[in-house]
């Protein structure tokens, strides 16, 4: 089966074969949704568990990442509108004072490939101005991102600020970056944290799973 | 070349450790084991998570000061601490570090300036690292005419153009090289110190990476003023060593020949 074949190129990091075997089963009538799921998706999450597993370096999992995105375009179009409807809405940004976002753009391109509507907002953002961005695009989750030893304490402002707003239940919160720890993430209340790109799905799918059975 | 060792850093795990744990044995070893392998100056950087870097970096000063007779890299960004080790640093330290970052020209270049010492300059400014050698440049300018108004002479300023990890960015090194030609053609006169262990970041095979990267930056600028590496990592002595002679800043390549006759040429 092609999709297989596609899921393959893309662990592989072929980009050029997996391009013309995702247009070739487009030709052939394959289903769209299934080339997304069964080859693009497949071959995304198996590049991450690659990752996960030291096999591959961090130039190799935005290497797989940036070459599912040029094939997204290819199939698309071809969903109906019910198929692309996205998993939820994130706000990431990179909190107050800390200026690295190499980080949080990889979570950021994993989390909208395997299905989240991302808005970016780039760096050293103020608390209010993330939990205004939330409420504009009625996010599911915010995902903060702070470097430094330093720069972490503006996630947990985040934190307050939602409560003090009676904001907190709204939004599933989770935080991450090279200072972070689960420790940290459990000391200032958040929902989640991951230790990397890859793990940030995995926590973001449970959390949006766990908040679905609430309501 | 001036050689840098840069291993008594406390940012590296089992540093951070021994400084935690005022392990005297463990600094003194590894200031004894630099300076034999080559180290004509040592960086030391008590910068800790949690722990007293006041405290610390003057006792790390004081340790290595009463071991080993070369001078000492004091490298902080709180000026208390760079304060009190200079206070009791002996002989002519240099600093680690200044930049354009409005925090280290208004609390650490007065700090400088009013001491007997040379200084490492970072084209960094408030905005972060630049991605383009231009940019970086420009940092530079900055920086360097802030120095010398107050007081600091162009020969005392080592300007670092600063290396991002390969990890991140394939770009990374690239840039680096870009820059420290830029920097050579613009600003004459002006001494270059070379970081050289950044750019293996988050990569396989980090000697590897660390020594061409070495080679290629010496080239890049003609010829460095000094390096900051692992000076236990032989090979990189050795491709320092003879990337200094290439460059014609080695007279009648005697450094060259003496590291030949003491066997640090391997082979």
């Amino acid at each position: 089966m092609s999709t297989k074949e596609i899921a393959e190129a893309i662990e592989q990091l072929e980009g050029t074969k997996a391009e013309e075997l995702v247009k070739k089963a487009l030709n052939e009538g394959a289903n769209p949704w299934e080339i997304l799921q069964e080859g693009i998706v497949k071959g995304i999450k198996a590049v991450g568990d690659k990752f996960g597993k030291g096999e591959y370096f961090l130039l190799e999992l935005q290497e797989g990442a940036e070459l599912a995105e040029k094939l997204l375009p290819l199939v698309r179009p071809k969903l109906t509108t019910d198929q692309s409807k996205p998993k939820g809405t994130v706000v990431m940004a990179t909190v107050k004072g800390d200026l690295h976002d190499i980080g949080k753009n990889l979570v950021i391109m994993q989390l909208s490939l395997n299905g989240y509507k991302v808005h970016d907002m780039g760096m050293d953002n103020p608390s209010m101005n993330i939990i205004n961005k939330a409420k504009e695009v009625e996010a599911d989750v915010i995902g903060l991102s702070a470097l430094l030893l330093s720069t972490i304490p503006a996630q947990e402002e985040v934190i307050q600020n939602l409560k003090e707003l009676g904001l907190r239940e709204k939004y599933v919160v989770v935080v991450g970056g090279g200072a972070t720890t689960q420790k940290w993430a459990t000391q200032i209340g958040a929902d989640g944290w991951g230790v990397d790109a890859v793990q940030a799905v995995a926590v973001v799918d449970r959390l949006m799973e766990k908040k679905g059975a609430g309501k | 070349m001036l050689i840098v060792g840069e291993s008594l850093n406390g940012t590296i795990p089992k540093v951070g450790e021994a400084i935690n744990a005022k392990d005297v044995d463990f600094v003194r070893k590894l200031a004894l084991d630099q300076v034999e392998a080559g180290a004509r100056m040592l960086d030391v950087n008590a910068g800790v998570a949690g722990a007293n870097e006041v405290e610390n970096l003057a006792w790390i000063v004081g340790i290595v000061q009463n071991t080993v007779s070369v001078p000492l890299l004091i490298d902080s960004a709180n000026p208390r601490a760079l304060e009190a080790a200079l206070a009791i640093h002996k002989g002519r330290p240099m600093i680690n570090s200044i930049s354009a970052e409005k925090y280290k020209l208004d609390a650490v270049l007065p700090l400088v300036a009013s001491h007997d010492c040379s200084v490492i300059a970072l084209c960094l400014g408030d905005e972060g690292i630049p991605q383009t050698p231009e940019a970086r440049l420009k940092l530079a300018r900055i920086v360097l005419d802030r120095a010398q108004a107050a007081g600091l002479k162009l020969e005392d300023i080592y300007l670092d153009t600063l290396t991002l990890g390969m990890g991140t960015s394939d770009q990374a090194a690239k840039v680096t090289l870009e820059t420290l030609r830029l920097v050579r053609q613009e600003l004459p006169g002006v001494r270059i110190m070379l970081i050289a262990s950044n750019v293996s970041f988050g990569m396989p095979n980090r000697r590897l990476l660390n020594r061409t990267f070495a080679t290629m930056a010496v080239a890049a600028a003609m010829g460095v003023d000094a390096v900051m590496i692992d000076v236990r990592d032989k090979a990189m002595m050795a491709a320092l060593i003879a990337a200094d002679a290439l460059t014609g800043k080695d007279p009648y390549c005697k450094g060259y020949f003496k590291a030949f006759r003491a066997g640090k040429l391997g082979m």
